[in-house]
């Protein structure tokens, strides 16, 4: 598309000229035309990789280019694929030299970066000053767990090990890194706290490294696939039923604060989850008051924790009080009203308002949009720098080194993808899509859900099927060198050739030959340590047979 | 009497199930084959070329109800207010001659076994006496439904009472206006013949020749409509595990 743009000359060249760094876009420029490595982006170059007629590229790439604004929009969901960084740098790239970034639904992803950044927590009070080594990625822990007998007999080189994992710290820690507890969950956000088994990359892995863990501790409402390998379990209370708490929803644009009131009453021992670590830092022997400065006794717990949620919600009255917005008072917050923050503003929430509307610089080295990235392009910053939001805000769960990326985006195929030479073992690509009746993993097991209004099956193509002797409802077994899964078969039109579809957030459930009933896609994903940026991704090749002797 | 129904937009409709969820939440009626509002999802055309369809169908709350007729045990009534057609419980003996009339498989049961009682949409009346909107309306998010007398959305929205696949409506008249979903307008050019050879091959990322994907674009095409799952409406389920396999998502 931008081949197409640049030579029928519709790139924004006023947009461009002001917002754009010139150097590094001329690179992306004969990148695109083929000016530096005598191969044209031409749409019919395009074609033979992504199988979508030329004809149709050159027109929707003058579609999108011509009609102001044209609704052009890339989530996250494509860098969940090997190298996958590159396309969604790609698209900001895209709507960049067509002037679209801080247009109304054609901007660059806004939950990346360019949230409202209205306030909803109160200060704990002042960190310790203790600062915690960040050693690798913690997607990567299970891989740093199982490789590091290899790097101790020397088959894998250390260096090699921390590319792998992510590692950034100085190197001679990992010397002393000898992992031997794991104390895992515990942010109040469940979806978010129990990855390991459900929704990093590769179950039965995660599950050989908690195994040669000597202590695992959890903390969570639910007992999930994951849970059920720790030693110890917090019970904590649910965060949306159970807990009271202030919400923010919200990916920059659709947001909205609400009150969670606890509407369920906890059973049993079940306690909040600050007050778990509240009293974690007591047997620690830190005073508790210096970790969340609003506890005074357990006896005033309710008193003390809402005071703390009323300072947070103060700051949110405040954030609107300074632009003469009027929000609900807290009396009438608890009482159910909530913000709609979209509601609030005069105009569409696009992202980037600050640079494009009122000419702040981004930040970035040169306070413009970078197509080349000055600090990928510094090998001295491999593996050693912080990273940072646009906010400023340290990043402490990305990689220090960013593998193969380019200072420019470029198409590079992806490891484990449709070309990959293991297709001639796994001939299928794998995809995991969330699923609209769950969060992650969350309500998997909610009997007003699943195989009530929907069922968990594998997706696979009417052809792809028919060679494989495979009907509609048939047991299949979907397997690759990760591992397998057994769930029934949707055989559709609705999906490609060659593509397989389960939604993410199955449970984890193995049987006795080690095949996973539960049917998590993150069972068989997993296997490619190139592509660094991107946490866990969500595509991975495989190969499907049916089961003789089973139905659904 | 005035007449109150139902107005299902298609092209609005996702097939999410919530109408569904809202609607047995309100009923107290717990998970399992008793689904007063059903959403029904249904594929036609070969790939490349493919539609999905979706209706989210309650009782039509018919102005001519086959099943007041039908029933030996005068367990259904059509009420005087909106137009509800109900059903008397303790009247119901469960022989199932309403289910047999009902083009529209409204009627449900607990199980397969005979003599179970039948139970069905009520226009939400207890809801409707409060000057609420039904359930199902309510819940949507996509505004998918809408409800009120059926002289006003015929008005606003014509008199279409059914879609292609759905039984004739000259001897029921339903009390539903429907929009189907907006035929395909083809924005730019796409050549599927084109598409398809293309989708055949695997460009290689280390230029060693890799497998097609399949071994002739006319396999792709032609396959039999008896492997695919739900590749036709089937408003009238012969049982229980045929009404769930229906009326579940692969979402
Ligand atoms: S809630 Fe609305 S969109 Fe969802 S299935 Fe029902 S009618 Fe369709």
């Amino acid at each position: 598309m931008p081949n197409v743009i640049f030579k029928e000359n519709l790139h924004n060249k006023e947009f461009i000229d002001k917002f754009v760094e010139p150097v590094g876009f001329e690179k992306w420029k004969s990148y695109v035309l083929g000016q530096d490595d005598g191969i044209e982006k031409t749409p019919e170059w395009a074609e033979e990789i992504c199988a979508v007629p030329a004809q149709t590229i050159r027109e929707i790439a003058r579609l999108v280019a011509t009609t102001r604004p044209a609704w052009l929009w890339c989530h996250s969901s494509l860098s969940r694929k090997s190298r996958g960084e590159q396309t969604v740098r790609s698209f900001s790239a895209l709507q960049a030299m067509l002037g679209y970034w801080g247009t109304p639904g054609a901007g660059p992803a806004v939950n990346l970066g360019p949230a409202r950044g209205i306030p909803i927590e109160a200060n704990w009070g002042p960190r310790g000053s203790y600062e915690v080594p960040k050693l690798y990625r913690s997607h990567y822990w299970a891989q740093a767990v199982l490789l590091l007998d290899k790097v101790r007999s020397g088959e894998l080189k250390e260096e090699e090990y921390r590319r792998m994992v992510g590692w950034r710290a100085d190197p001679s820690i990992l010397k002393d890194f000898n992992p031997k507890a794991l104390l895992w969950g515990g942010g109040h956000k469940p979806h978010a706290s129990d990855h390991l088994v459900t929704a990093c990359e590769s179950s039965n892995f995660q599950v050989a490294a908690m195994n040669k863990l000597e202590f695992i501790v959890t903390m969570h409402s639910v007992i999930t696939p994951t849970v059920r390998y720790a030693d110890i379990i917090l019970p904590a209370q649910d965060w949306a039923w159970e807990e009271k708490g202030i919400t923010r929803s919200g990916y920059g644009g659709f947001e909205s604060i609400n009150y969670c009131p606890g509407v369920v009453k906890p059973p049993g021992e079940v306690k909040p989850w600050v007050w778990v670590y509240v009293k974690l830092a007591e047997k620690l022997g830190v005073d508790p008051k210096k970790f969340f400065k609003y506890y005074t006794s357990d006896e005033n717990w309710e008193r003390d924790w809402e005071r703390y949620l009323r300072d947070g919600y103060q700051l949110t009255i405040d954030h609107y009080k300074k632009r003469n917005i009027e929000v609900p008072s807290w009396e009438e917050f608890t009482a159910g009203k909530f913000i709609n923050c979209d509601e609030m503003e005069k105009e569409p929430f696009t992202g980037w308002d600050e640079q494009i509307k009122q000419g702040k610089p981004f930040k970035t080295a040169s306070g413009k949009i970078e197509f080349s990235c000055s600090y990928i392009a510094n090998e001295e910053n491999r593996g050693n720098g912080p990273h940072f939001d646009p906010f400023g805000r340290l990043y402490d769960n990305l990689p220090g080194d960013w593998g193969p990326m380019t200072p420019i985006p470029t198409f590079q195929f992806g490891v484990r993808g449709m070309n990959d030479p293991m297709v001639k073992d796994y001939p299928l690509l794998m995809l995991a899509p969330h699923g609209r009746y769950r969060v992650h993993y969350l309500f998997f097991n909610h009997p007003w859900l699943k195989d009530h209004v929907y069922q968990h099956r594998v997706w696979i193509g009417t052809v792809d099927a028919v060679v494989r002797g495979i009907k509609d409802g048939d047991m299949i077994e979907v397997f690759n060198d990760r591992g397998k899964a057994i769930m029934p078969a949707y055989v559709t039109s609705r999906i490609m050739p060659g593509i397989v579809a389960i939604r993410h957030g199955g449970w984890y459930e193995p049987d006795e030959t080690g095949a996973d009933r539960g049917a998590s896609p993150s069972t068989l994903l997993g296997g490619d340590y190139t592509s660094c940026i991107t946490p866990a991704k969500a595509s991975n090749l495989v190969q499907v047979r049916k089961i003789e002797g089973e139905t659904s | 009497m005035t007449q109150y129904g139902f107005f299902f937009d298609q092209s609005r409709c996702i097939g999410c199930n919530a109408c569904v969820i809202a609607c047995k939440q309100w009923h107290d009626i717990p998970p399992g084959p008793v689904k007063w509002m059903r959403v029904y999802q249904w594929e036609r055309g070969d790939f490349p070329q493919t539609k999905l369809n979706i209706l989210a169908i309650p009782c039509y709350h018919c102005e001519n109800p086959v099943c007041v007729k039908a029933c030996p045990n005068q367990a259904i009534n059509k009420e005087e207010k909106y137009g509800a057609v109900l059903v008397n419980h303790d009247k119901c003996q469960g022989t199932r001659r309403c289910w047999k009339a009902c083009p529209y498989g409204v009627p449900q049961y607990e199980s397969d076994e005979a003599g179970i009682k039948m139970s069905k949409c009520n226009m939400c009346i207890d809801r409707l006496e409060q000057g609420l909107k039904p359930i199902c309306v309510l819940s949507c998010s996509l505004r998918a439904l809408e409800f009120g007398p059926l002289p006003e959305l015929q008005s606003k929205y014509g008199n279409l009472r059914r879609l292609e696949e759905m039984p004739k409506d000259s001897i029921t008249h339903p009390a539903v206006v429907i929009r189907p979903s907006d035929t395909k307008i083809q924005v730019v050019s796409w050549d599927s013949q084109r598409a398809l050879a293309l989708w055949q091959k695997r460009p290689s990322a280390t230029g060693e020749l890799l497998p097609d994907v399949f071994s002739t674009p006319s396999i792709v095409t032609g396959t039999p409509l008896t492997i695919i799952g739900r590749s036709k409406l089937v408003l009238k389920a012969k049982n229980i595990a045929e009404l769930m396999y229906y009326t579940t998502d692969n979402e």
